[in-house]
């Protein structure tokens, strides 16, 4: 696409001067100095609202988490904390499950990322030699499954055919590539200058010990972009772990919760199932979503460059 | 090819084979796998000691009432979800661009992209306290404004809106992203002409703002219709029940219900070839009319 003309400073910066020194040059933005209309109070306004409305949900089962039982029943609205008490999350934390599952879910995230990245990375990287031979055959038989796949039913078969059922492999493999992402990544990897890796080989380099010593570490944005992307897919994933692990042992945090929210439904429409205290099911939901919170603010100001650059076109 | 070249380029071939090997298996084995539509298919027997049935599981499918329901919550859900959530991430990026103090712009764009990475479970259950009858925010609040209370896990005309309301919430801010880097590439000197003409800051955004992302605008309004098949899953599937199949069952959820409650994978199968077969189509006509309009399309 046409976007983005003001990135192209991004990779080589990143490259060349690890020091402080070489400051990204200001952007010539219009300053604050403006006048202050009707329209920018009406606009700020709107948007005010609009991020409280974005926060207001998550801040509610915080401080319900963290509620004592009394306190709970007392507030109905949860602005504000009339309580506090840690009991949640040491039944939490002491309860065996979510412990265990916590550990699935970090072994499946960081596993899971770093076979993810690597297999992305080189197929990137591949795909990136615009004159190398047959890459366009290669393309083809990757970019086809954007359009045309086989569905849930032929994977699931396939999964359990492969005995990786009940087994962290069935959480890791059946998604490890995102051809989205590779396309990304290939496009940021077209970007980069040549001089980069004509050096390398100079000095006698191979393709692998150019990819990894040299490309990925000057392609920070892209790199952590697709880390987030992958690390959040993995720590979120509940439906691969919902169709292949069936034993309460390997459940990873997000399927746990899951059972914990759908018991809960239950018990609201039909009164069937048992009541999971509201303050367990949102302390369950904050240690869940804690991670990705403090992860991804650390990201951001890679991802919007990140995909910025990945979606030029080679 | 000739030998040398192989050699001199080894490393990258080498590179490349667990890449294909994986999507050798994990995409073209189940593509190959979709015979099964056509197969009365049994465990034991596998894809090839499976009777053919010919088109025997498409008939019993599209006879179906309930599959023709889900195809037709597929398509009016994610109608509504381009005719309502398409215009405003444009409108929130027309906004947030004038808003000139960075570090306000900064965080409001930090905490509105934030629900993208929260996964439908959390968002679930969140939803369920805050929406609960008797002791949701949302029902309070109604009781307070005199009207009745609203189950909206319960009642279709309530349920559908909630769904397509909510994923708005989730998505309006990461959405933005695209927009407001092509309102970045806007040449400066063209609000500065507009400027010198006298235009206001209405007339600003009007006439040279959105002129100049129209373009973004329409490719991404032809890919999100491209996907209109793919949407939605993660999010009623955790959200509905029985009691709202009728207005929210969609194809997905249709396959994933029949794949873990019923034996027979035939029909969820044959199901997800009927998808497979009309998203290709979409896809390839979204892709072809975007690359029509001068862009990339989704490559």
């Amino acid at each position: 696409m046409s976007l983005p003309q003001q990135l192209e400073t991004q990779p080589e910066m990143e490259t060349d001067k690890p020091g402080k020194r070489n400051k990204r040059p200001k952007r010539n933005r219009k300053k604050p100095k403006q006048k202050m209309h009707v329209f920018d109070y009406i606009n700020y306004t709107i948007l005010t609202i609009l991020t409280l409305a974005t926060i207001y949900p998550f801040w509610y089962v915080l401080v319900i988490s963290f509620s004592t039982q009394e306190g709970y029943y007392q507030s109905a609205y949860h602005l504000l904390p009339n309580s506090f008490s840690l009991e949640t999350y040491k039944y939490a934390f002491t309860n065996d499950q979510v412990f265990r599952s916590i550990g699935i879910s970090l072994t499946v995230t960081i596993g899971g990322v770093l076979i993810s990245l690597v297999l992305t990375a080189m197929g990137a990287y591949v795909l990136s030699k615009q004159k190398l031979k047959g890459r366009k055959a290669f393309f083809i038989f990757m970019i086809f499954t954007m359009f045309f796949n086989g569905g849930i039913v032929p994977l699931y078969i396939l999964v359990n055919s492969l005995e990786m059922r009940d087994t962290v492999w069935a959480l890791i493999l059946p998604m490890a590539i995102n051809t989205f992402n590779l396309i990304l990544m290939m496009n940021y990897f077209s970007s980069l200058p040549e001089s980069l890796e004509e050096a390398a080989k100079i000095d006698g380099c191979n393709d692998f010990q150019i990819l990894f010593k040299i490309v990925l570490p000057s392609s920070k944005p892209i790199v952590m972009t697709i880390v987030l992307f992958y690390a959040v897919f993995y720590w979120n994933d509940w439906f691969l772990a919902m169709l292949f692990i069936s034993n309460q042992d390997y459940y990873p945090l997000s399927l746990f919760l899951r059972n914990m929210i759908i018991s809960s439904q239950n018990f609201m429409s039909t009164g069937l199932a048992i009541q999971v205290p509201e303050m367990l099911k949102s302390a369950v939901i904050v240690i869940s979503v804690v991670p990705v919170m403090l992860f991804y603010p650390f990201v951001q100001k890679y991802f919007v460059q990140g995909i910025m650059l990945g979606s030029v076109k080679e | 090819m000739q030998l040398s070249y192989l050699k001199k380029n080894r490393y990258l071939y080498f590179m490349l084979i667990p890449v294909l090997l994986w999507y050798l298996i994990f995409m073209y084995v189940p593509m190959y796998g979709l015979i099964l539509a056509f197969q009365d298919y049994n465990f034991s027997a596998g894809y090839f000691g499976s009777e053919f049935v010919g088109m025997e599981n498409l008939k019993i499918l599209l006879n179906d009432p309930s599959f023709r329901n889900a195809f037709v919550n597929t398509l009016v859900i994610n109608f509504y979800r381009i005719v309502f959530g398409f215009p405003l991430p444009v409108i929130f990026a027309l906004l947030l661009n004038e808003v000139y103090h960075m570090k306000i712009k900064k965080i409001i764009q930090t905490v509105t992209y934030l629900p993208h990475f929260i996964s439908w479970i959390v968002l679930a259950g969140i939803l369920n306290s805050l929406l609960a009858v008797d002791s949701g925010i949302v029902n309070l609040l109604l009781e307070k404004l005199g009207l009745s209370q609203i189950n909206f896990f319960l009642e279709n005309d309530v349920f559908r809106p909630m769904v397509i309301i909510t994923e708005i919430w989730k998505e309006i801010g990461w959405n933005t992203i695209i927009y407001l880097a092509a309102i970045a590439g806007i040449n400066p000197a063209l609000y500065e002409a507009a400027i010198v003409d006298g235009a206001n800051r209405f007339q600003r955004i009007l006439h040279v703002t959105v002129p100049c992302i129209r373009n973004v605008i329409a490719i991404m309004l032809i890919l999100q219709i491209g996907n209109i098949l793919q949407m939605g899953f993660d999010q009623i599937y955790n959200l509905y029940n029985p009691a709202v199949f009728e207005s929210s069952d969609i194809i997905d959820t249709y396959i994933v219900r029949n794949l873990t409650n019923s034996s027979n994978l035939s029909i969820p199968a044959a199901a997800g070839l009927i998808k497979s077969f009309i998203c290709f189509g979409l896809l390839v006509i979204a892709n072809y009319t975007a690359k029509r309009m001068g862009n990339q399309g989704i490559y």
